[in-house]
């Protein structure tokens, strides 16, 4: 800060009044009189300074009529008191006066999610379930969901949608309960959050972008690389398995729920030459083959796509819930994949290879020793022995590995949130 | 006891009573006129009447789009007008969109017309002039459909309930709606088709019937000479003669009868195809110059149905607009008391007298369109510019001539008579000449002017002291451009 020009920008007010008042001392001190006009800020206050003994003239007219600069006096700030008061005042009058009851609101699906349990024919009518697509537009392999036409659209069969929502929840529940890596997939515009939601009840993983044709099938292009962990049946990190998450292929989800089909061809396709199971809305005009668990719905109206991904999401928050519970018990719902097995027991081979080899040499070694009568040197003693320290380390952590309660399981696949 | 509802499924049951399965389905819209294919015809121009059901949604859910349809509708142009009306026409189309557009036009037109406390009446005979009597569409006399079946088969011709057709008028041509058509709207091809399609397969039936009707006559004529011949004998104790007795001879001289009898023929044709009634009234042909010397005057076609001279209309004749019966309730005023008349409605003057043409103007009033009154009023006034006369407020201000400087086009209060709905289906509304009291009390009350105020505050200010008698006003040698002259006083203390 330039100190030199202080006075400049913070205005003549500010260091007008104490000059003023050195000017007055000075006055009374010195015995000329200084006829400069000295300019101020207040007319007001200029007009105070002027009454002094020493100059009792009449104030200039412009002084005079000069109004002062803060018209209105200082109201006291009641606005905490004012605050405080209203809030005493609502606190009072709570009870009185009708009970406003809460009907609809279109945020209640993503506040409480409904769950399996939930779903009755009222709430799909409700969420406009049954609204299928114009009658020429149709696929005839929905014959069997269809009730009949009305104002022009297939009307969908709420009981077959009910049904086939409930068994879709139990598949989802189910592949939960098994440890299953869920994707819920939704590309239209308006079902991010019905997605997101989903997979974060479901603890599973969502796509609400551009399915990247190829990502199942050609996936060792598309995802190399991609950060994966191990976990045991407590969802917690297990190490040691950097060598095969450095080598291995990317992670092919085991149940793929499709919120609007149609634009997913590809990716259902994709599912089915990798033998991955699908669940998908089907309305009137969707091929049901496509997928394997088909929900006939509206997939136009994002509150029917809300209930039914809350729905789904629900059942795979149960399932999760359940495995967790009975891993707390010792009971695993899994079983290790073959890979992760195979890497494991190479680990454990080698490992017990690498302890006989050391073995062996050190009995070598003693027997050398005996027969020349002269002691090893201290060196390689201290080597053989920081070998065999690491080497029992590493063999503590195969055994934890492998051991009968623990068993690895790859968690996730790369989350694309691009 | 078996129902005769078949049971349905829960769903199907839940589906029957939802709303999207309640929407009505669209009515034709109203019918083209022939003569508009060559004038300018606007396309964004409000219909007659809706066609389609007014859908409306909550502020929460009209956020998100949701209106209970298959899809969302789009917030940019749902989310945009202060009330949230659509009527959809297609729920879904083959290209996979929702087919909507705003309700707002006629919905709230209805909410204005509803404000006006309009009561439909029968449309009044065009002959009579001046204040008819306004009898409402609700009335138990006016307010049927369906003839009772004695009254369908024909009244013979000398009984006594054919006498009082006569004098009383026909009380089934009071209805508004036949099951026959209004002949005199066909086209002739319409005509062509409806005699080869209807009527033509319906010729042995209409013999039935002209021998049902010669049957009653046998039996009213032999009564008659019974009871003249003999009055012990009760004329109900003879067995009526029937249909089946009645020979092809006496049919076939019977129908030869009829065919010199126009009137009679007439009558039983639309009788029997319930033809909607015709009048003759409004023809411009010779007879009708005659007045009551007309020709077979007797045999006036259905002068009592209102609907004759322009069709019964395509609706209810309410058309759902108002449910009122009467307008005969009395306002009150907070200050002024029971008003004589309706509060007035602030009217747009849509297009002025032109000069050339001199058509009459069109005032716009709560939406619709109203006619101004036929006779002599203050809208007939053809002065071309609103010149206070002396004494009267005659001139309305942008009646006669488009104005410019009225900001938001030309307004004028009116007073509304009553309504009525045509055979297109347009409603009608009736203007009564203005009552500028009326009109007053209603600018005040909407805060257009100050009246009572402005009385009060006169009232409260103290009275000028009248002048001196001998002073002088003006003096009689005034000279123009002098001071005094100008309201600045004796300046100079010169008397000029």
């Amino acid at each position: 800060m330039i100190i030199r020009e202080f006075g400049v920008r913070q205005g003549r007010k500010a260091l007008a009044a104490p000059l003023r008042r050195g000017q007055q001392c000075m006055r009374a001190l010195s015995t000329e009189t200084s006829g400069t006009p000295v300019a101020t800020a207040d007319p007001a206050v200029e007009a105070a300074l002027q009454t002094s003994p020493e100059n009792p003239t009449v104030p200039s007219l412009f002084a005079r009529t000069a109004k002062p600069t803060r018209r209105r006096p200082v109201a006291p700030d009641t606005t905490k008191a004012d605050w405080e008061t209203a809030q005493q005042l609502r606190h009072n009058l709570r009870n009185v006066g009708a009970q406003v009851e809460h009907r609809y609101s279109p945020s209640d699906v993503f506040r409480n999610p409904p769950g399996p349990k939930d779903v009755t024919l009222e709430l799909l009518m409700a969420s406009q379930a049954h609204m299928g697509h114009h009658a020429s537009v149709w696929n005839p392999a929905n014959a069997r969901y269809i009730y009949g036409i009305r104002q022009g659209i297939h009307i969908i069969s709420l009981e077959q949608t009910a049904a086939h929502l409930r068994r879709a929840a139990r598949v989802v529940e189910e592949v939960a309960y098994h440890g299953g890596l869920i994707l819920f997939v939704g590309t239209r515009p308006g079902q991010t959050q019905i997605v997101t939601q989903a997979a974060r009840l479901a603890k599973a993983c969502h796509l609400f972008t551009k399915w990247t044709p190829g990502t199942i099938t050609n996936s060792d292009k598309i995802l190399p690389g991609l950060p994966v962990e191990i976990v045991n049946e407590h969802d917690q990190p297990v190490g040691g398995f950097n060598q095969h998450l450095m080598d291995r292929r990317a992670l092919v989800p085991d149940l793929v729920v499709c919120l609007n089909p149609l634009e997913n061809f590809t990716m259902l396709r994709e599912c089915s030459q990798a033998n991955v199971p699908t669940i998908g809305i089907v309305d009137t005009n969707t091929e049901p083959t496509w997928v394997t668990y088909a929900i006939p719905a509206n997939d136009d109206s994002l509150r029917c796509l809300a209930v039914i991904g809350s729905v789904l999401g629900r059942a795979g928050e149960a399932g999760q819930k359940r495995r967790m519970e009975d891993a707390k018990n010792g009971k695993v719902t899994w079983d290790t994949p073959s890979e992760i097995k195979q890497f494991m027991d190479i680990q454990q081979k080698r490992a017990q290879w690498t302890k006989r080899a050391a073995e062996e040499e050190a009995a070598t070694k003693d027997k050398s020793g005996g027969l020349n009568g002269k002691p090893s040197s201290g060196s390689a003693t201290k080597d053989s022995e920081v070998f065999d320290e690491s080497m029992q380390k590493l063999q503590m952590e195969v055994d934890a590995a492998t051991a009968d309660d623990v068993s690895p399981q790859l968690r996730k696949m790369s989350r694309r949130t691009d | 006891m078996a129902s005769t509802q078949r049971a349905v499924s829960p769903g199907a049951a839940l589906l029957r009573s939802s709303r999207l399965f309640s929407m009505p389905a669209p009515i034709a819209p109203p019918p083209g006129d022939m003569s508009q294919a060559t004038k300018h015809k606007s396309e964004t121009a409000t219909a007659a009447f809706p066609t389609h059901l007014t859908v409306t949604t909550p502020s929460t859910s009209r956020m998100v789009g949701d209106w209970g349809f298959k899809r969302p509708l789009p917030l940019k142009t749902t989310t945009k007008s202060t009330f949230p009306l659509v009527r959809v026409k297609k729920v879904d189309s083959i290209e996979h969109v929702t087919d909507f557009q705003s309700a707002s036009d006629h919905t709230i037109t209805l909410e204005k017309f509803r404000e006006m406390n309009l009561s439909f009446s029968v449309p009044a005979p065009k002959d009579r002039q001046g204040n008819p009597t306004l009898i409402s569409v609700f009335e138990e006399s006016r307010d049927f459909t369906t003839p009772a079946p004695s009254n369908l088969l024909a009244t013979p011709k000398g009984s006594a309930s054919a006498r009082a057709i006569k004098n009383d008028g026909d009380p089934l041509s009071l209805r508004w709606k036949f099951r026959g058509p209004w002949l005199a709207g066909m086209t002739d091809g319409e005509f062509d088709r409806y005699i080869a399609k209807s009527v033509r397969a319906r010729r042995s039936e209409f013999r039935q019937f002209l021998r049902e009707r010669l049957a009653a006559e046998k039996t009213a004529d032999r009564n008659s000479s019974i009871s003249e011949q003999d009055a012990s004998t009760p004329a109900h104790a003879i067995p009526p003669v029937k249909a089946d007795s009645i020979t092809e001879e006496e049919l076939l001289e019977y129908t030869r009868g009829l065919r010199g009898d126009r009137h009679e023929l007439f009558n039983l044709v639309s009788r029997f195809l319930d033809l909607a009634p015709v009048s003759n009234a409004d023809s411009h042909l010779a007879p009708n110059m005659l007045g009551h010397m007309i020709p077979d005057k007797a045999y006036d076609l259905y002068r009592d149905s209102p609907y004759a001279s322009e069709g019964p209309p395509i609706t209810h004749p309410s058309a759902g607009l108002s449910y009122l019966r009467t307008q005969a309730f009395m306002e009150n005023h907070p200050i002024y008391g029971p008003q004589k008349s309706h509060a007035s409605v602030k009217a747009r003057i849509v297009t002025p007298r032109f000069g050339v043409t001199n058509q009459n103007p069109k005032i716009g009033v709560g939406g619709f369109i109203a006619n101004i009154p036929s006779h002599e009023t203050q809208f007939s006034s053809k002065r071309r510019h609103a010149v206070s006369a002396v004494g009267s407020n005659d001139g309305i201000p942008g009646l006669n001539d488009f104005d410019p400087s009225q900001e938001g086009g030309a307004k004028v209060y009116v007073q509304v008579q009553t309504a009525n709905v045509d055979a297109t289906g347009k409603v009608q509304i009736r203007l009564s000449d203005r009552d500028l009291e009326t009109d007053i009390v209603q600018k005040e009350l909407v805060g257009e002017c100050d009246t009572f105020g402005g009385a009060v505050k006169e009232a409260a200010q103290p009275k000028p002291r009248s002048q001196p008698s001998g002073e002088r006003r003006y003096t009689s040698n005034r000279t123009f451009g002098s001071a005094p002259n100008y309201g600045l006083g004796n300046l100079g203390g010169r008397d000029f």
